[in-house]
Formats: C-alpha cells, structure tokens, sequence
C-alpha cells in the first residue's frame, strides 16, 4: 500500500529526516534531493570542520548526484557549533555547495539551520522552537503509520555480565561447511535461536576465516567476487528481511558470550547498517567491535573503508536499496 | 555447500587468512580522502512524498 504524505512546510521536512535516517542528525550536513513535488534521497555527512569548502562541496555534490533524477535539492545544516555569526555557520561551505549542487543542476530551493534549542531558516534571526518540528503534521502522521525516529537493534542492557566464554572451535573444511550450513538454517528460522545454538554460531563468528563466509552467505544476491560483496556490490536486491533477521541474531549472539567475544557480531552489524546506507550507525557498530576487541582488525578496516568509499553500491540504487519498513 | 567465494578471477581464499581484511587493505589503497561515515536513504516504504 502506497499511502501520500504531504509536507506542507520546513517543519515537516525537518521532521521526515530522523525517520529516513533513523536518529536525528547532530553536527551535520543534510541534502534532501528533489524532483517535482517529491523528495528523493536523503543524504548526511558529518559537518566539515577543517575541510575546504570546495573540495567538501565537490564530493558531497557528486554523493548527491547518486540520485539521477534529482533536479532540485534541501540542504540543512544542523550544528550548535554556531560562531560569532549564529546566523551563517559553516558560511563558506554553505555558499560552496550551493555553486556545486547548482553547477550540477539540482539547485539548492532552501537552507535550514537545525541547533539543539531552536531551528531557522539559514540566514535570518527567526529561531523556531523545535516542539514545532516534534509536533509537526509529517511526525504525527509517519509515527501513527508506525515509523520510529530512532532505530536500534543494539541494547547492552541486555547483554549478560557473567557469561563464559565460548571455545574456538578447530578450523577443518568439515566445520567450515557445519558452520555456514548452521548460520544459514539461523536465518532462514524464525525465533530465537536457543542457548547451545547461539553459542555455537557465536564461538564460529570467533574464526576469522569462517566468520568471514558466515557475513558472505548473509547475503543470498552476491556474485561470489569478495571485493563486490564487501562494497555492496551484487546480483540483485538483497533480501532485507534476511538481513534484519541477521542483524537480530547477530545480537542474540552477542548476549550468549562474554566482552572480548563480541567484536565479530558488531562487525557484521557494522557491514550491514553500511549496506543499508546508515554510514552512522555503522561507523557506531564498529566503534563498539574495536571496544570489544581492542585492534580487531576488521572492525577498524572496515570503518577505514566505509569513511572512503562512503556510499554501498547497493544503497544507491532505490531499486536495490534497503528502505526502513513501516510496521 | 554454498556460494564458492573468489578474490578475482583467478584466486581463491587460501585457509588460514581473513579474505575480507585482505581486499579491504587492498581496497584502501587506493581511497579517497576521508569524509566520515556517510548517510543515503530513500524514501520509506508504503507512503510516497
């Protein structure tokens, strides 16, 4: 069912991003591409700080062309990292992107200012309260259809103190096969895994090399070329679902297992929040991975990758790309 | 069982390593300048703008 949601001003623009983002930006800068009457992607990087305007302007540009139809775009500024101006943060990057999104014909129609106590059209002295963006028409309408703001498969309340850990478990070609075969059942389950099972694809996740081909098979359309299925690169639309489930049990897992076993689960979260087109909560992911395990290799390449390859091939396309479902 | 994985066209993962690690150390030497973690969504699903 394709229902209409009409946003009728800048409150419930600023309203629609937590829930296409899920979590509202700090310290960053959005654009909302646009075709006639219908906003298209949405993308966030994190504010410039030291960056020149320019060569920012230029990359966050060609990041915005990703989306082909796009002939217009919003741009949004949220920062409390106001200046001696609070009226022009981030003035030079502000005027920067605006030449670039304009050279690259999808002109920017607004610029809003978003800070932790008021929002406000760029430039000018009228700060808005933000209870009118919480209690605007768009919010009430996308919470009531069941979108949440935030999202977060992630709570260590839930993750056991007092846990032992779980053996590593001899690498053989039998228990690299057991293994993959044991991850996939997982996924194609419903529920939760009990205890023993969980342990025992946790203790697998333990092994680099198996812990690599369980987040390989996550993904059921990848063409096999391992540089292509880490870039997000593959056959066909992922199946989401799958890829929910798996970040669930991912979790599950987490709870089965002691601090220092919990990396390759974070990690894998981290990959697919990346292939979501959540860069955010993926850098959160691996951030939490090089806690787990101080120097777990892959945790910390991967953040080093998605920090430069920025988009996942598959969260480009809207045909492929992973959309946050609405219960 | 299952998808036989490939690092190209004429390799195989050799036991004993992270092929993962491998092509992203790969992968990053030729990387951009970094921007930070990035955002890019569409629209929801069931409700059109």
């Amino acid at each position: 069912m394709m229902e209409k949601l009409t946003l009728t001003g800048p409150a419930d623009l600023l309203a629609y991003i937590p829930h296409l983002l899920g979590g509202t930006p700090t310290e960053s800068f959005v654009v909302l591409t646009a075709t006639s009457g219908a906003l298209g992607a949405t993308l966030r990087v994190d504010a410039p700080m030291d960056a020149a305007p320019l060569g920012f302007a230029q990359t966050v540009t060609s990041l915005a062309a990703e989306d082909e139809n796009a002939t217009a775009c919003y741009l949004v500024v949220y920062t409390d990292e106001t200046g001696e101006d609070d009226r022009f943060p981030y003035a030079a990057h502000v005027a920067a992107l605006g030449n670039e999104l304009a050279t690259a014909r999808m002109p920017v129609r607004k610029v809003y200012l978003v800070t932790s106590t008021h929002w406000a059209a760029y430039g000018t002295t009228e700060w808005n309260p933000l209870d009118q963006v919480k209690d605007s028409n768009a919010n009430a309408t996308l919470t009531f259809m069941g979108s949440a703001s935030t999202v977060d498969v992630y709570n260590p309340a839930l993750l056991g103190k007092w846990v032992e850990p779980v053996q590593v478990p001899a690498r053989t070609e039998e228990s690299v096969e057991q293994a993959r075969r044991g991850w996939v059942a997982a996924l194609e389950e419903t529920g939760t895994p009990d205890t023993e099972t969980a342990r025992k694809l946790a203790a697998w996740f333990q092994d680099e090399y198996i812990r690599d081909f369980l987040m390989a098979d996550t993904i059921t359309t990848n063409n096999g070329v391992i540089i292509d299925i880490m870039l997000g690169k593959f056959d066909g639309r992922p199946d989401w679902k799958r890829v929910d489930r798996a970040e669930g049990l991912a979790f599950e897992l987490m709870k089965v297992v002691p601090e220092g076993q919990r990396a390759p689960m974070l990690t894998l979260m981290g990959w697919l929040q990346w292939l979501k087109g959540s860069g955010t909560h993926s850098a959160r992911y691996l951030k939490l991975a090089a806690e787990d395990v101080p120097g777990y290799r892959f945790a910390e390449l991967l953040r080093e990758l998605i920090g430069n390859v920025y988009i996942a091939e598959v969260a480009k396309n809207p045909e492929t790309a992973y959309k946050r479902p609405i219960n | 069982m299952g998808t036989e994985y490939i690092l190209t066209e004429d390799d195989k993962p050799t036991p004993g390593a992270s092929f993962l690690e491998d092509v992203i150390e790969l992968q990053l030497l030729t990387a951009n300048e970094s921007l930070g973690p990035v955002d890019f969504t569409h629209p929801q699903e069931h409700h059109d703008i």
